[in-house]
Order: C-alpha cells, then structure tokens, then sequence
C-alpha cells in the first residue's frame, strides 16, 4: 500500500513537472545500438533531434553546443512503441445505450490524468490508438494519441491519424457473456450483428444521396428554394465512411464472420482500416492479403471465450509471412507497457527475424494509423520519439530506460527511481520536521 | 444571487433574485438568466456515457438550428413550406443556440473545461464556465477562448483528479494547498472571474474559501470585484448591481472591519434598500432538532447484485447534513444532504472508468435507524444503517 501511494505521489511529481513547450526539444542520443527498423542497425549511432524532428541518424554526429545529450553506451535505441488498439487515457470505454453509436468520439472524452499513460511510457510506447469498445456493432470514432504525460489532453492528439470508426462482430456485441439484464438488446445472434450493420449503412447512403441531392439542387444555375436536409451525426459518420472519409477498424474473432464483414465493405465501397484480435486469422490470409487488410493482434491470448479457442501462438508470425500487415496492440492500460516482450514472443512462436519482430509494434501499426509518415521508424525527418532499452528489447531481460517524445523526455527510469527514493524518505521523515509532501 | 437547477444535461434555465425577503415574486431582478448544461448522463438509456452526453449536446445544437431554419422559412413563405411540428424542447433551446443568450457549462475537471470550449467555438454559443475549479490547469486554453468564469469557491479536487485518487491525505494537501491557488493563478495569467458558492455544502465556507484563495495570493481587490462587479458584468446586470454608485440598486452590506478580514462581523445588509441584521447563529447542536444524526452509522446496502457494507460519518444543522460515507473501502464525500422531519436525502459522488457518478439515498430516521433506498447506476438497492453508540 505504502509504494502504490509513493509511486502515485511521484507520478503526480511527474504531472507537475512536466515540460510547458510549444514545439518539439532538441536531444542528441550517442553511442546506442540504433535500431531503426526501417533502416537497418547502427552498431554504435547516435540520434540527433532538432525541435522535435530527427535530423540525422548516423556515427560520430555533432550536436550544436548547448543541446541536452544522453549516452546510450551499451544499449539499444529504438523508435518508439506504437500501440495500434487500447483504451487508456479516457472517461469511459462504451455509450452501452444503443447499438450504432458511430456519432461519438472517444477525442471528447479523453482524460490526460489517467496513470496507464504514464506506465505505458515506462514501457516505451509512445503512441496509441484509443478506441470506443466492443459493446455495440457500430461503436464510435477512435483517436490516435501521443502519450505527452503532464500535457492537457488536446495537445495528444495526433491530428495526422486516418479518422476510423469501431466496429464489432460476435460475442461482445450480441451479449453473449453478460447478464439476463441485457437479454431483450437487439442483436442477439451473429445474423443480427450483420444485418444491424447492413441497415445502418443502407440508412446512411440514403442519407448521403439525400444531402447530395440537396447540395447539387443548391449548386444547379436555378436553384429552388431549398432548406437543408436535417443533419443527423451519427448517419454522418457512417455516410463519411461510405464517402471514403473514413474506414473501418474491426473488432472480430472468427474467420466466416470477418470474410462476411469483407463482403459488406465491397458491397458498400467503404475501406477497413484493420481486423481487431481476429485468431483466426491464420485461417483466411489470402482473402485479407487479396483485400489488403491488416490484422492488430495478441501473441499468445486465447481461448478466453469460446469464439478465442482456435487462436494459436503462431498466428503473428505465420499472417506477416504471408504478407498480411500485423500488428500487436494491448487492448489496455497492462500490455501496453510491455509490447516489446509480446514483440519478442514472435521469435520463439514462428521465428520472425528481429526486424520482423519490431515492425509488429512500430511501423506496422504506423501504417495501419496512417501515421507512418511521421513516427514508426528512426529515419532523419521523421518525429524524435524513441525509447532506449537496457538489453535488446526483444531479449525477456529487456527494460526501458528512457521514453522520449518529439525530443522531450518523458520518462527517465534513472531520475524517476531518484525522486522515488527521496519521497520515500520525504514520507518516513516525522511529521513535525516536514512530514509527507 | 443566480440560482440554478442542478441536475441533468439541459438542467433548465436559471433566475437572479435580490434576497430581499419572504415574497419571491419581490425577490426576482431577472428570468430567465441563462441555459445550464452538465456534462452528465442518463441511466440506462441514451446518452448513458460522457461521449454520448457530447454526441447528444452536438445533435440538440443542430436540430435547434435546423428547427429555427424551418420556423424562419415558413413564417416568411408559408405556402411554399410545411410547417413544422412544435417541439418545446428546441423552442426553449432557440434563445441560447440561435439567440446567444447565455448558456452555462458546469465545467467540474479541466477536460470539461475543454468540452465545453469546443462546444462554444464549434456553435458559436454566448458560453459561461461554472465550477472551473481547475482552471488553473488549462489556463493556456482558457485565456485563448475568452470566455467569462465563474469560479467555484469548493477546493475538493474533482473525482477525476489525481489527487483524488491517491489517498486521504494528497487529497487533504490539494484541498488545502493546491486547489485554493486556482482564483490567484487566473489572476496572475490575466483573467478576470466570479467568486460562486457552488459546489459548497456550508454557508460559512463561501466567506472561509475566500479567505483561503486570498491565503493562496489572490488581491482583496480581485476578490472584491469576483464577488461583485465581475458576476454582474458576466450576467448582464452592471448598470444595476455590483458597485455603489448612484442610479444601481441599494444591494449593501455594512462590516465591522475590513470585509474578508476573519474577525469582521457583518453589521447590517441592505437589499433592494430593505435593512436586514444577521442574527447569531445558534451553537451546533443547540435547537430543538427531531432527531440527531450526527455520529457513526453502519448498516449494509442490498441489492439484486448482493450486499454490501456501508458506513456513514455525519454532521447535522439543523437541516443541513454533511459527513462521509465508506462503501468497499472507499470514502467519499456526501453531498446535497438534507434532513427535513424525518425524511433525509444525500447523494454520494463516486468516479468510475473515469467517470463521475452519483448514488441518491431517500429514506427515513428513527431515532437510531436509518432507512430508505439508494438509486444506483445498476438499479435501486435497499439501505439500512443503524447508529454506533457512542462510548
């Protein structure tokens, strides 16, 4: 009890603390094993960040006077962690009361004081994809953030990010596992699940027709006094999908019903971003090669519910040799601080190489977020976020030792076990001569 | 004084009254004042989450102006439009979405403060921030929107809060140390706002708090005016009230010394130039009270889910009840509590997923027993307490 309250009080320290920038530092990473991922491997390489961007990466850099450096002599820098599905840092996961809700937006909820984002970067993730849960066939829109801990919550988000919308099939939204309370909720069954969504996306290309009607009328050389149709949000983001605006992430578990998810975003024209958990997706990889759709998945995570039991440990592995896009998320506030050891799980279950390995928690998971242009990699022009580890992080000795966001530091294990230690005298000091701050 | 409804997303509309005495059409300057909006939820339907409370607030700013389109369209050619079906509920949206008058977000943590920004940018809305008792987090932001604010004088951290999270006594520290710096820190960053008593259970604490934030490095000067002219200005009343001078209101009141001095005793209240002197308060406890709850409580709540305990620390006078409740371990505060008879009313505020919540208990007190239901998230729970002797 006594820690868990010293490590609140310090992570509050941190919040405090935290850097009040406009734009991104300037840092200068030497002597590291770099691991660019995209690049290949530096055995000795330094890093330069100026105002945030990666302005080289190479041997020997000269870093201007002045400029914060930190050596990383005899460890491994890498980019930082990108968790492509996760629900930290929010006020609430579901809107439960229906079952399309794709007009809210996990952005307005967002909670910039929740502690998982602080362990998350002690885990080297520096940026994630957090979603609208698993409740309804159509859920809400997800956002994309940086995970700047101590910044208020608009200064996470990453603007870049494709807009994506949850959807889910199977068990969750058809209430399998929950109490007789929820017995009378349509949709009950698969079919259900489908057919909701079906009507749904028939209801809102109606509804685009009717706006393009309505906008052609208005732009014709003799318009007729016309008002506007009534703008309905949620049939808007579903007609955004349908405009292409917009794409689809997917929450499901079995192979027929992901391959009849596919044939509704055919029939209707819309773009799914990625299939979400999916174990059984070793099952169907040259339908969502031929369709070209990634897969976010656990490692080795299954038989959890009955729609889990014919996940396998080789799946990840097996899925990135066939050429499909995977990526490893967390679903939550645990996982995400140790992405790098599922990462290294791929090594033992399907022997991916190294680099394999990284890409499932970097630039895989940038390119599923639409981000890839700007994190995913250490390459010069791209975003200063990366996190340098003790051992390789793929090794099971590996911890993050530093956590660094457009060139600003936010998590320093070495400082941040220092402050520990003198709270933690702070707090055994009596009261009378200064007490517990 | 603006009162104001308290509960749900559109709570209502709100009046100014002079406390001019027992007559309350007398007491009225203004009505309607402004439209008060929470960042709440409903139970068990739609919006039943803060993302959809924020779709639903999106949706009902629309459709007012979709509405006030159809109205305007068809009152000027009503051959050519249909006419469209009354709704009361955007008719009275009509003055605050389409009209500008003004609407007041509760705003009780920094990310509502930002909610309720976006929400004013995006509708263009005439926006007040009420509560906005952390602020001094977002300043940054809160300078750029310039909206008005009107400061809750309670320094309980919001239940979002970190350091509300971490124990009784980082919360004791924030409500002591941290919190009461919020009206000095807007005042140093610029910004000018109202002193409110909202959120604050005891009357005392309005003058008590002002003193803290005083403490904290507020000027007299700006609490003075966040007590007086700031709200009238925001409110839309300065030529009336908030300064003394000749042609406004004879709203006055006469100390014995500086007035947040903590000695000072109020001499004499003038309202609407009626002469009002403050009696003594009696001493707690004293009075003829039906019954006394203050003390221990325990007694178990039982539900459909099963039972569990619960124990009440309270504090009664006279009607006001204030106190803290343990259900599973965690103490909270309890608000809104009221004995009148022998029928008492509380609420806990508690948090989960981030998300505030609050548990209503209605019931009755008989001399050591207390008795009545609780209205949860998961349905209504029966609650009995029984009084721990005192030894």
């Amino acid at each position: 009890m006594k820690t868990r309250q010293l490590f609140f009080l310090l992570a509050l320290t941190g919040l405090i603390m935290a850097p009040a920038l406009a734009k991104g530092s300037d840092l200068l990473i030497k002597n590291g094993k770099i691991l660019t991922v995209t690049r290949g491997v530096l055995d000795r390489g330094d890093v330069l960040i100026r105002n945030g961007i990666i302005q080289a990466v190479g041997t020997d850099l000269q870093a201007p006077p002045g400029i914060r450096t930190y050596d990383a002599s005899g460890k491994y820098v890498m980019p930082g962690i990108i968790d492509s599905h996760t629900h930290i840092a929010l006020s609430g996961t579901n809107e439960s009361a229906d079952t399309d809700t794709a007009e809210v937006d996990m952005a307005d909820v967002l909670n910039a004081e929740d502690l998982s984002i602080f362990t998350a970067l002690s885990g080297g993730a520096t940026t994630a994809c957090t979603m609208h849960g698993s409740a309804n066939p159509i859920g809400g829109q997800n956002v994309v953030l940086k995970l700047k801990w101590g910044r208020p919550s608009q200064d996470m988000v990453v603007s870049e990010a494709f807009r994506t919308l949850k959807f889910a099939l199977g068990e969750n939204p058809k209430r399998a596992n929950r109490s007789d309370a929820d017995e009378a909720r349509y949709p009950q069954s698969r079919m259900g699940v489908k057919a909701l969504i079906r009507r749904e996306l028939l209801r809102a290309r109606a509804y685009m027709e009717q706006w393009d009607r309505y906008l052609a009328q208005k732009q014709s050389k003799n318009p007729a006094v016309l008002l506007p149709p009534r703008k309905d949000l949620r049939l808007e983001v579903l007609a955004d999908l349908l405009r292409g605006k917009l794409l689809a992430r997917v929450h499901t578990y079995r192979a027929d019903e992901t391959l009849e998810f596919l044939g509704l975003a055919r029939e209707f024209g819309f773009k799914v971003a990625c299939f979400e958990h999916i174990p059984e997706a070793f099952k169907i990889t040259p339908e969502l090669k031929e369709a070209g759709v990634g897969t976010s998945v656990f490692i080795d995570s299954w038989a959890y519910k009955i729609e889990a039991a014919e996940g396998i440990a080789l799946s990840a592995a097996y899925c990135t040799r066939q050429g499909i896009l995977v990526s490893l998320n967390s679903d939550g506030g645990e996982r995400i601080r140790r992405l790098f050891n599922e990462a290294g799980k791929t090594l033992r279950y399907g022997r991916l190489t190294e680099e394999e390995a990284l890409r499932l928690i970097t630039i895989n998971p940038a390119i599923q977020l639409g981000v890839d242009k700007i994190v995913g990699s250490l390459e010069a022009g791209k975003h200063g976020d990366l996190a340098v580890f003790n051992e390789h992080p793929l090794s099971a000795y590996a911890r993050c030792d530093l956590t660094v966001i457009e060139g600003e530091v936010y998590f320093d294990r070495t400082a941040y076990l220092q402050e520990r230690e003198e709270a933690a005298k702070r707090a055994k000091a009596p009261k009378q001569t200064g007490g517990a701050r | 004084m603006l009162v104001a409804p308290a509960k749900g997303i559109f709570a209502g509309q709100s009046v100014l009254l002079n406390l001019n005495g027992d007559k309350t059409e007398a007491m009225v300057v203004r009505q309607p004042v402004a439209l008060h909006i929470n960042f709440a939820t409903e139970r068990g339907v739609y919006p039943s989450s803060l993302m959809g409370t924020m779709a639903a607030l999106r949706q009902s700013f629309l459709d007012a102006q979709d509405y006030a389109r159809h109205q305007e369209a068809w009152q000027a050619s009503p051959r050519r439009f249909k006419r469209p079906e009354y709704s009361p509920f955007l008719e009275s949206l009509l003055p605050y979405v389409v009209g500008k008058r003004l609407v007041i977000f509760t705003c009780p943590n920094q990310e509502d403060i930002r909610r309720a920004i976006s929400l004013a940018e995006e509708f263009k809305l005439n926006v007040l921030l009420s509560g906005a008792n952390e602020a001094w987090r977002v300043v940054e932001a809160v300078k750029k929107a310039r909206l008005p604010l009107l400061i809750s004088l309670s320094f309980k951290p919001p239940l979002t809060s970190l350091y509300a999270n971490q124990g009784e006594e980082v919360k004791k520290q924030a409500e002591d140390e941290i919190y009461p710096a919020n009206p000095a820190a807007l005042c140093k960053a610029g910004l000018s706002f109202a002193l409110t008593s909202y959120g604050l259970t005891k009357v005392d604490d309005v003058l008590k708090n002002t003193q803290a934030a005083i403490k904290a490095g507020l000027p007299r000067e700006e609490a003075l005016k966040a007590l007086t002219i700031h709200p009238a200005r925001f409110l839309g009343v300065e030529a009336m009230l908030g300064s003394l001078e000749a042609g406004k209101m004879a709203n006055i009141i006469l100390t014995s010394g500086e007035i947040f001095e903590e000695k000072t005793q109020v001499k004499k209240i003038f309202v609407d130039g009626q002469m009002f002197t403050p009696k003594k308060a009696p001493p707690a406890g004293a009075g003829p009270a039906a019954v006394s709850l203050t003390g221990s409580w325990q007694g178990k709540i039982v539900s459909p889910m099963g039972e569990v305990d619960i124990s009440l620390e309270l504090d009664q006078q006279g009607s006001q009840v204030t106190g803290t409740a343990t259900v599973m371990g965690n103490k909270r505060d309890i608000g809104e509590g009221n004995l009148s008879g022998n029928a008492l009313a509380f609420t806990i505020q508690t948090e989960i997923m981030g998300q505030a919540m609050s548990f209503s208990f209605q019931g009755t007190v008989d001399k050591d027993v207390i008795q009545g239901s609780m209205a949860t998230p998961m349905g209504s729970a029966d609650v009995r307490l029984s009084k721990v002797p005192q030894d």
